[in-house]
C-alpha cells in the first residue's frame, strides 16, 4: 500500500496535515504548491510597523480550452477566481493594510470581458480608500488603449510607466516604487533604474519578472538574484511566478513571490497564498515579517492509486471519492490507476469515472496502460479468442502511429471484452461525462 | 497424457487421500456428494492453478475448495505420463498466502519447473488454455441439462462455436458480434440523429462557427483598440497645446492686470478731481429737482386745458349750423311723399328670371355632350370591325392564350432541365467510369476474387500455424533432447563406480574369500548392468531425437522458405503486385471500393439511359406544340415564326383582345349616354315652360304697383322701373339720417364744454402750488434754480460712475495694493500674440479636445460592444475543446468496435472453416460408433451449422427436432465434444477427457456401444468417466472397463 502524505510547509491555520485520501492507499503526486522559504509571524506587531497585502497571478478570466475542463466547471472556476480576488481586497480592508500590492498578471487582458472589468473596478472602488496598487505584467500589460488607460476608481494606483516610478502613501512612512509592463516587454528586467534614496523612509517596490531560475514565459522578462542592487529596499513585491517563494541572495531586501493565490493547471496542485507583508523599521534598515494566507477555493490535485489493494469496484469508487476532500474547496483532481487490479474490478476500471465524478469539480482517471502480457498469453489459445488476439497483436506491432495503436489497442479491449460477454463502458457516453 | 496418480493432502472435502489411475478408460463411481466433481476440480486445479488464464489473480475456487478439516494442507501432488515416455509429478499448494508450484520429473526426482513453462506447464504440454482445456475436454451432465426440444442441433451449434470461439460455452464469436453492433448503435454513425457521436459532431459544427464568429469581434475589437490608440496619442498632442496657450493666457492675465492698476490710478485721479468741483454748486444741493416733471407737466396741463375748452366753444358753434342747412335742403328735394314696393315680389322676379336663365345654360350644355357622345360611338364601331371576333373564341381568352402561352414555356423548360439533368448524369458517370478505372483493369477478369481472396489468407495462415506447431515441437523434442544429454554423463560415471566397485569387491572376494563380498560384487555388477543398459538406451534415444530434431528442422527451413514469399495463389499475388498492396487486407480494401463503386456506376448508367429516354420524348414535344400554336395564332392574326417567338405572340394576341373588349366597352357606353342625355333635354324643357309662365304673372302685378305710387302709366321696362324708385327712396333715407346725428353731436359739445371750463381752473391751482413749493414766483424763477441744480447733480453723477468703474477694474483687490502695482510696473511689455486670438485657438483646442475624447469614448463603446456581443470567448473554446475531446473518444470507440468487429468476424470465420472438415469427419465416425451406424451422416458447415442425415432417408436431411430423442442429441454432442478435443489437440500430447455423467439418456444398446467406444478411444487418450449409476458400471464392467470407487 503507498501512502505519501504530502508536506505542507509551516502553513498557518492552512490544510490539515492529515489527509483522508491517506487512509486509502492513495498518493498525492508531486505538490507543487509549496513555500521554500519564509520566516513565520511570531513576534507581536507594533503600532509602528506598516502592514501589506502582496498578490499577484490571479489571471482573470484565463481560459482553459487546453485542460478540458467541462464548461461548466469552466464558468464556475472564473466565478471562483474572482471570489477570490474580492477575498483578497476583503483581507487588506479588514486587516487595515496601508496598501494591497498586486504585482502583474491580475488578469488575462485578451480574454477580459466587459463584465470582469466591471467586477475588478467595483470591487476596487468598494474598498476604498485603500489604496491598491497594480503594475501590470505580461498577461495585462499597459497600452493607451488597455483597459488600464481607462477610468479606474481614485484609490487604484497603476504604475503605467515602463520604468521605475515611485508613489508615497498618506499617513505612513512608505514610498512604494513600481514598474509595469508595456505590450512588447524588454526581455531584462531592469532593477538598475530602481532608485531608493537614504530618506529616512520605508521603501518597498513591486514588479513582475521572472528570474532565473523560473521556467521561460512567453513576453516575462528575466533578472537573475545576483543583478538585484537593492540598496535602501525594504521588500520586493514580485509576480510572475505561480507558487510562493522568497528570493535568497538579496542584499537589503526581503523579496518574495506571492504566487498564484490559486492554481491554474494541475502543474500546480495543492495549497495556493497571498502574503500578508509587515515592515517594521529598526534604526536605518527594516525588520520584514512576511505571512501566507491560504487563499484558493479551487484545488487542483494529482494522486496515484493503486488499485490492487481494492476487492471491488465500490471500494475502489469510495477511495476515489475520498480524494474529493471536505467539499469546502473545488477539487479538481486527477487520479492515476495503478497496479493489477483484483478479478473483480479487472475490466470495470473504467466504471470508476462514473461512481466518482460528482464528488468533484472535475475528475480525470488514469487508466493503467494497456496490459500487453495478459494479451500475449490470450494469443496461447487455440480459440478464435486467441486468434483475434493474435491478430491485433501483430496489428498492434505494426501500427504506424500513436493515433493507430490507440485504436487497435481499444479494438483489442472492445473485442476481447465483447467475446467474454462482459460490458465496457463507451468513453464518451457512460462514463459520467457526457 | 495419462493421470497415474494423484494424493490429496486437502482439497474440500478430501484429506490425505490417494487415487490410482488406469490408462484408457476408467470409470470412477461413486453417490452424490461423494466428491467426484471435486476430484474433477482438482485436477484441473493440478494442471493449471487456480487463477485464470493469462492474469493473475485467483479466482473464487480458490475459497470454495479449501480443505473442509485441515486448512492448513491446501494442495496436494499428481503424476501422469506424457506420450513422450516422460512421467512427471506436480506437487501443489494452492494456501494464497504459502503459493507453491513444483514439476519434477517423476523418473529422477528433478525440480524441472521453469524448463516446463513455469506456471504455464500444462498450457503448453497440452497446447490448450485453462478455460479450453476446462470446458472442452470436460463434458459434464449440466452442459447436457439445455440441449433437447425443437431447436437441438441449433443449441450444439451455439455451444460448439462457443467453444472455439473463447473456450467457454456460452460466449461465441456472434454474441460478441451482436454486442458490437449494439455498441455501434449506440455511439451512432454519421448522419444518424439524436445519436452521441453525430450529436457531438453537429454540436462542434455549431462551435466552430461560433468560435468564428467571436474571433472575428476580436479581431473587430483590437482594429478599433489601434483606432484607439490614435486618438488617445492625438488627445495627447492636443493636450499639450492647450497647456502651452494656457500659459500664454497666464501671461495675458498678468499684463491685464498691470493694465488694470493703471486705470484704478487714473480713475482714482477722475474722482479727486470731480469732488473739488462739486463745492461749487453746494447751494443747490437740497433744490426739488425731482419736481422738475410734476412741475413741466402741471405747466403743460395748464395750457392744453385753457386751449381746449376755446376749440369746444367753437365746434358748438360749428354744428348747430350745419344742422339748419340739412333740414332746408330735405325740404327742397320733396322726397317726403314716396313709399317701398313689397319686398317678397322683387324677391319674386329676381328669382324666377335667374332659373330661367339657368334652364336654358344647361340645355345647351347636354346638347353639346350629345353631339360628342355620337362622335364616339361611331368611332368605336369602326375599330371594332378592324378586329377579330374574340367572343367566337373561348369564354375567358385572356386565360386561354396565357395558358397556351404557359405549356408552350413549359415544355420548354423541362426539355433544358432534361437536357441538363442528362449533361450532369454523363459527367457523373465518366468521372465514375475514371474513377473506377484503375480497380476495374485489376478486378474486371477476376469475379470470384472474395474467394481468391479467403483461400489465399487460409492458406496463409495455415501456414503460419503450422509453422508454430513445427516450432513448439521442435522446441519440446531439443529440450527433451538436452534432458536425456544431461542424463548421460551421470550413467557414464555410474557405470564406472560400478565397474570399480565391483572389481574391488572381486577381488576382496578372492583375497578373503568371504561370500558377501561375492554377493556384493554381483550386486554391484547387476547395477552396473544397469547403469550401462540405461547408457545404451539413452544414448539411442538421443540419437533418435537427434534425428528427429534435425528432421523438424529441415521441414522448418522448407517451411520458411516457402512462407517468406506466400505463393498460393498466384492470381491473388499478381494482383497484390499489381495494386501496390502489401497486404491481402488492402486489396480486399480495394475489391470492396471497386465493387461499390461499379455498383454505384451501374444504377448511374441506368439513370443515365432513363434520362436519355425522357430528353429525347421532351425534345419531339416541342415542333407539335408549336405547330398548333402557329395555326391557333394565325386565327388572332399574329404570325409565329420560330419557337422564341411564341411568348411575343402570345402578349401580342392579348392586346389584340384587350383592344376588342375596350372597343365593346365604348360603344355600350355611347349608347347609355346618348339615352340619358335625351331625358335630360326632355325634362329641362318642360322646367322651362313653367318658370316663363309663373315670371310673366309677377312682371304683371309690379307694373300695377307701380302705376298705383306714380299715379301714372306704368313703363313697359318692368326692371327699370323697379330701379328707379329703389334710388330715390335711399336718397330720402340718407338726408334723414345725417340731421340725426347732427343733433346728436350738438347735445354732445355743449356738455364738453361745460367740462372743459371746469378742468382749465383745476391745472390753475395746482401750478400755483408747485411754485410756491421751489420758493419761486414765476416759471423763469423756477427754472434758473433748476439749472444750478442739475449741474451738481451731473457732478455727483460723474463721480459715482468713476467710482463703479474703479470697483470694477479693482475686481476685489484692494486700492493700495493697485495703485503701488500701478507705481511698480512702468514697464512692462505687452505679449506677442493677442488675447484674442489665444483664446480662440484654446477654444478650438478644447474643442478638439473634447471632441477626440468623445470620438475615444464611441470607439470604447464600440469595443464593449463587441466584447460584450455573444459568449465570452473562453465559454465557447472550452465547449469546443470539451465537445472536441468527447467526439475524438467516441470516433475512437466506433473506430475500435468497428474494427474489432471486422477482425471477430474475419477470424472466428477462418476458425470455424478450418475447425468445421475436420470435426464433421471425426464426430460422424464416433456418431456412427455410437449409434451403430444409425446416424453416420453428420454434417457440419463452414459456420458450424449442424446437419444429420436421418436413417433410412439417404440423401436427405431434415430439420432433426422432430425426430431426434434427447438421448440421439446428447450422443451428438458427445461425438462433436469428443471430436472437438481431438481436433483442438490434434498437435499436441492427447488431452484426457473427464466425462461427468453424460449417459443418463442412452438406452442400454447405446450405452454399450459408447462404452465400447470409450474403449478404443482410450487407447488413444485416458477417458475418466464420472458416475453414480450402476447401470453405466456394469456396461463399462462389461465392456472391460475398470471401476475405480471413491
Amino acid at each position: 500500500m503507498l501512502i505519501t502524505r504530502y508536506q505542507v510547509y509551516g502553513l498557518a491555520g492552512g490544510a490539515s496535515s492529515e489527509s483522508k485520501s491517506a487512509e486509502y492507499g492513495c498518493r498525492m503526486d508531486s505538490p507543487r504548491a509549496v513555500l521554500t522559504h519564509y520566516p513565520l509571524d511570531t513576534g507581536e506587531q507594533t503600532g509602528l510597523s506598516v502592514k501589506l497585502v502582496h498578490t499577484s497571478d490571479l489571471r482573470l478570466d484565463a481560459g482553459y480550452a487546453d485542460l478540458v475542463l467541462h464548461p461548466e466547471v469552466a464558468r464556475r472556476r472564473r466565478e471562483r477566481l474572482r471570489e477570490v480576488f474580492a477575498g483578497i481586497v476583503r483581507h487588506a480592508k479588514t486587516q487595515n493594510a496601508a496598501a494591497l500590492l498586486i504585482s502583474g498578471n491580475l488578469f488575462v487582458e485578451s480574454r477580459l470581458t466587459p463584465d470582469t472589468l466591471a467586477f475588478i473596478q467595483d470591487t476596487c472602488a468598494q474598498a476604498a480608500p485603500l489604496p491598491i496598487l497594480i503594475a501590470p505584467g505580461w498577461t495585462d500589460p499597459y497600452s493607451s488603449s488597455s483597459v488600464y488607460a481607462r477610468n479606474w476608481p481614485g484609490n487604484v494606483i497603476i504604475f503605467a510607466a515602463r520604468s521605475w516610478t515611485a508613489y508615497a502613501l498618506e499617513d505612513t512612512p512608505l514610498i512604494i516604487h513600481g514598474c509595469g509592463l508595456g505590450t512588447k516587454p524588454p526581455a531584462k528586467a531592469d532593477f538598475g533604474g530602481l532608485v531608493c534614496p537614504a530618506d529616512g523612509r520605508l521603501h518597498a517596490a513591486m514588479t513582475c519578472a521572472l528570474d532565473r531560475a523560473a521556467a521561460a514565459q512567453p513576453g516575462a522578462p528575466r533578472f537573475s538574484s545576483d543583478e538585484l542592487m537593492l540598496d535602501g529596499l525594504h521588500y520586493l513585491a514580485l509576480g510572475g511566478r505561480h507558487a510562493t517563494m522568497s528570493l535568497k541572495n538579496v542584499s537589503g531586501a526581503t523579496a518574495y513571490y506571492s504566487g498564484a493565490p490559486e492554481g491554474h493547471s494541475f502543474d500546480e496542485s495543492g495549497p495556493h497564498f497571498f502574503l500578508d507583508v509587515a515592515i517594521k523599521p529598526v534604526d536605518d534598515s527594516a525588520n520584514v515579517v512576511v505571512q501566507p494566507i491560504p487563499s484558493a477555493k479551487t484545488i487542483f490535485s494529482t494522486y496515484t492509486v493503486d488499485c490492487s489493494t481494492y476487492f471491488t469496484l465500490d471500494e475502489l469508487a469510495a477511495a476515489v471519492r475520498a480524494l474529493a476532500g471536505d467539499g469546502q474547496r473545488d477539487a479538481i483532481t486527477r487520479v492515476r490507476l495503478t497496479g493489477e487490479p483484483a478479478p473483480a474490478v479487472r475490466g470495470e476500471l473504467e466504471r470508476v469515472h462514473g461512481l466518482a465524478y460528482d464528488a468533484f469539480a472535475h475528475l480525470e482517471i488514469d487508466l493503467p496502460p494497456f496490459d500487453m502480457q495478459s494479451s500475449r498469453k490470450v494469443t496461447e489459445e487455440t480459440t478464435a479468442m486467441g486468434a483475434y488476439t493474435r491478430r491485433m497483436l501483430d496489428y498492434l506491432r505494426d501500427a504506424p502511429d500513436a493515433a493507430r495503436r490507440a485504436t487497435i489497442e481499444r479494438a483489442l479491449e472492445v473485442g476481447a471484452a465483447a467475446l467474454r460477454e462482459r460490458d465496457l463502458p463507451v468513453r464518451g457516453i457512460e462514463d459520467g461525462t457526457a | 497424457m495419462n493421470f497415474e496418480q494423484v494424493h490429496i493432502d486437502g482439497y474440500g472435502r478430501f484429506s490425505n487421500v490417494d487415487v490410482q489411475f488406469q490408462p484408457g478408460v476408467t470409470i470412477i463411481v461413486g453417490p452424490n456428494e461423494r466428491g467426484k466433481s471435486t476430484l474433477r476440480s482438482y485436477l484441473s486445479d493440478m494442471l493449471y492453478g487456480q487463477k485464470r488464464s493469462g492474469q493473475d489473480a485467483y479466482e473464487e475456487s480458490n475459497l470454495l475448495r479449501r480443505p473442509w478439516q485441515d486448512h492448513e494442507r491446501y494442495g496436494g501432488t499428481l503424476t501422469y505420463a506424457l506420450s513422450d515416455g516422460r512421467r512427471i509429478t506436480v506437487e501443489r499448494c494452492f494456501d494464497r498466502d504459502a503459493e507453491l508450484l513444483v514439476v519434477r520429473d517423476a523418473a529422477m526426482g528433478e525440480d524441472i519447473t521453469q524448463s516446463a513453462g513455469g506456471l504455464d506447464f500444462a498450457a503448453r504440454q497440452l497446447g490448450l488454455a485453462k478455460e479450453v482445456y476446462v470446458n472442452a475436454a470436460t463434458i459434464g451432465h449440466f452442459s447436457l441439462e439445455g440441449l433437447g426440444g425443437r431447436d437441438s442441433l441449433n443449441q450444439i451449434r451455439e455451444k460448439l462455436q462457443s467453444l472455439a470461439d473463447t473456450g467457454e460455452e456460452w460466449h461465441s464469436s456472434e454474441s460478441a458480434l451482436e454486442l458490437l453492433q449494439e455498441r455501434i448503435h449506440g455511439i451512432g454513425q454519421p448522419g444518424e440523429r439524436g445519436k452521441p457521436l453525430p450529436e457531438t459532431r453537429a454540436r462542434l459544427a455549431r462551435l466552430e462557427e461560433e468560435r468564428a464568429a467571436a474571433y472575428k469581434l476580436r479581431e473587430e475589437a483590437a482594429t478599433l483598440r489601434e483606432t484607439l490608440r490614435g486618438l488617445t496619442e492625438q488627445a495627447s498632442q492636443f493636450e499639450l497645446e492647450e497647456a502651452r496657450l494656457r500659459h500664454e493666457l497666464t501671461a495675458w492675465d498678468r499684463h491685464a492686470r498691470v493694465l488694470r492698476a493703471r486705470r484704478v490710478r487714473k480713475l482714482h485721479e477722475e474722482i479727486e478731481a470731480l469732488t473739488k468741483r462739486m463745492f461749487a454748486f453746494s447751494g443747490a444741493r437740497e433744490f426739488p429737482v425731482h419736481h422738475e416733471g410734476q412741475v413741466q407737466q402741471t405747466y403743460m396741463r395748464k395750457q392744453a386745458a385753457d386751449e381746449k375748452l376755446t376749440q369746444s366753444r367753437r365746434e358748438l358753434h360749428q354744428t348747430d349750423r350745419r344742422i339748419d342747412e340739412e333740414r332746408a335742403k330735405l325740404a327742397d328735394a320733396g322726397l317726403t311723399l314716396l313709399d317701398a314696393l313689397p319686398e317678397d315680389l322683387e324677391a319674386q322676379f329676381s328669382d324666377l328670371s335667374a332659373e330661367v336663365q339657368r334652364i336654358e345654360g344647361r340645355m345647351s350644355d347636354i346638347e353639346r355632350a350629345l353631339e360628342g357622345t355620337e362622335q364616339r360611338l361611331q368611332e368605336s364601331q369602326q375599330r371594332l370591325a378592324s378586329l377579330p371576333d374574340f367572343s367566337r373564341i373561348a369564354a375567358d381568352p385572356i386565360e386561354w392564350i396565357s395558358q397556351l402561352g404557359s405549356s408552350f414555356d413549359v415544355a420548354i423548360r423541362a426539355r433544358d432541365e432534361e437536357r441538363e439533368s442528362l449533361k450532369r448524369i454523363q459527367r457523373d458517370v465518366d468521372e465514375r467510369r475514371a474513377a473506377i478505372a484503375d480497380n476495374h483493369a485489376l478486378f474486371k477478369d477476376h469475379k470470384n476474387f472474395p474467394e481468391l481472396a479467403r483461400e489465399y489468407e487460409l492458406e496463409r495462415r495455415v501456414s503460419a500455424e503450422q509453422a508454430v506447431g513445427r516450432g513448439h515441437t521442435l522446441q519440446a523434442k531439443r529440450n527433451l533432447h538436452a534432458d536425456v544429454r544431461a542424463s548421460v554423463p551421470d550413467f557414464i560415471t555410474l557405470c564406472g563406480v560400478c565397474a570399480v566397485g565391483m572389481l574391488a569387491l572381486a577381488g576382496g572376494y578372492l583375497y578373503t574369500g568371504v561370500d558377501a563380498l561375492a554377493i556384493a560384487a554381483g550386486a554391484v555388477l547387476l547395477a552396473a548392468l544397469y547403469f550401462g543398459g540405461r547408457l545404451i538406451i539413452d544414448r539411442r534415444r538421443l540419437e533418435q531425437l537427434a534425428a528427429e530434431i534435425r528432421e523438424l528442422e529441415q521441414q522448418t527451413a522448407t517451411a520458411s522458405d516457402t512462407d517468406d514469399t506466400p505463393k498460393p495463389q498466384g492470381v491473388v499475388s499478381d494482383l497484390m503486385d499489381r495494386a501496390g498492396c502489401e497486404t491481402i487486407r488492402e486489396l480486399e480494401a480495394r475489391h470492396d471500393q471497386y465493387m461499390a463503386a461499379n455498383a454505384e456506376l451501374i444504377a448511374r448508367v441506368d439513370l443515365l439511359r432513363e434520362q436519355e429516354r425522357k430528353t429525347e420524348e421532351a425534345e419531339e414535344r416541342i415542333p407539335s406544340l408549336l405547330a398548333r400554336f402557329r395555326d391557333t395564332f394565325d386565327r388572332l392574326g399574329v404570325q409565329i415564326e420560330g419557337e422564341s417567338q411564341v411568348k411575343q405572340a402570345a402578349g401580342d394576341a392579348i392586346g389584340k383582345y384587350q383592344e376588342y373588349r375596350e372597343a365593346k366597352r365604348g360603344i355600350a357606353d355611347c349608347h347609355t349616354a346618348s339615352n340619358r342625355h335625351q331625358t335630360d333635354l326632355k325634362k329641362l324643357a318642360e322646367e322651362k315652360a313653367n318658370a316663363q309662365s309663373r315670371l310673366e304673372q309677377a312682371e304683371q302685378r309690379i307694373r300695377e304697383l307701380l302705376a298705383a305710387k306714380t299715379g301714372g302709366r306704368p313703363a313697359e321696362d318692368v326692371a327699370a322701373s323697379l330701379r328707379s324708385l329703389r334710388t330715390a327712396m335711399a336718397e330720402r333715407k340718407e338726408r334723414e339720417a345725417r340731421i340725426s346725428v347732427l343733433e346728436e353731436q350738438s347735445v354732445a359739445l355743449s356738455r364738453q364744454v361745460k367740462a372743459d371750463e371746469f378742468d382749465a381752473s383745476q391745472r390753475d391751482q395746482e401750478f400755483n402750488r408747485l411754485l410756491a413749493q421751489a420758493g419761486v414766483k414765476s416759471i423763469d424763477e423756477w427754472r434758473a434754480g433748476l439749472d444750478e441744480a442739475k449741474q451738481y447733480a451731473t457732478l455727483k453723477e460723474q463721480r459715482d460712475g468713476f467710482n463703479r468703474d474703479r470697483d470694477q477694474a479693482l475686481q476685489g483687490e484692494d486700492l493700495n495694493v493697485m495703485l503701488r502695482l500701478a507705481d511698480e510696473s512702468a514697464h512692462i511689455e505687452e505679449p506677442s500674440q493677442s488675447k484674442e486670438a489665444l483664446e480662440e485657438a484654446a477654444k478650438r483646442i478644447e474643442f478638439d479636445i473634447r471632441r477626440i475624447r468623445d470620438d475615444m469614448h464611441r470607439v470604447q463603446l464600440d469595443i464593449t460592444e463587441r466584447l460584450s456581443r455573444g459568449r465570452p470567448l473562453n465559454e465557447i473554446e472550452e465547449e469546443h475543446a470539451w465537445a472536441l475531446r468527447r467526439a475524438a473518444e467516441l470516433q475512437l470507440e466506433l473506430d475500435a468496435a468497428s474494427y474489432a468487429m471486422a477482425i471477430i468476424e474475419e477470424v472466428s470465420r477462418d476458425k470455424h472453416a478450418r475447425l468445421a472438415p475436420k470435426l464433421e469427419s471425426r464426430a460422424s465416425a464416433l456418431l456412427a460408433q455410437i449409434t451403430s451406424g444409425a446416424y453416420e451422416s453428420l454434417r457440419i458447415g463452414p459456420d458450424l451449422s449442424i446437419t444429420l442425415a436421418m436413417p433410412g432417408k439417404a440423401g436427405e436431411e431434415k430439420k432433426p427436432d422432430k425426430t431426434l430423442s434427447k438421448g440421439t442429441v446428447d450422443q451428438v454432442y458427445l461425438a462433436i465434444r469428443m471430436a472437438l478435443v481431438e481436433t483442438l489437440s490434434e498437435n499436441s500430447e492427447p488431452v484426457p477427457m473427464l466425462l461427468d455423467d453424460p449417459f443418463a439418456n442412452y438406452d442400454d444398446e447405446r450405452l454399450r456401444r459408447t462404452m465400447e467406444l470409450m474403449r478404443v478411444v482410450g487407447e488413444q487418450r485416458q477417458v475418466l468417466i464420472f458416475t453414480c449409476r450402476e447401470d453405466v458400471v456394469r456396461t463399462g464392467q462389461a465392456a472391460g472397463v475398470p471401476v475405480l470407487e471413491l
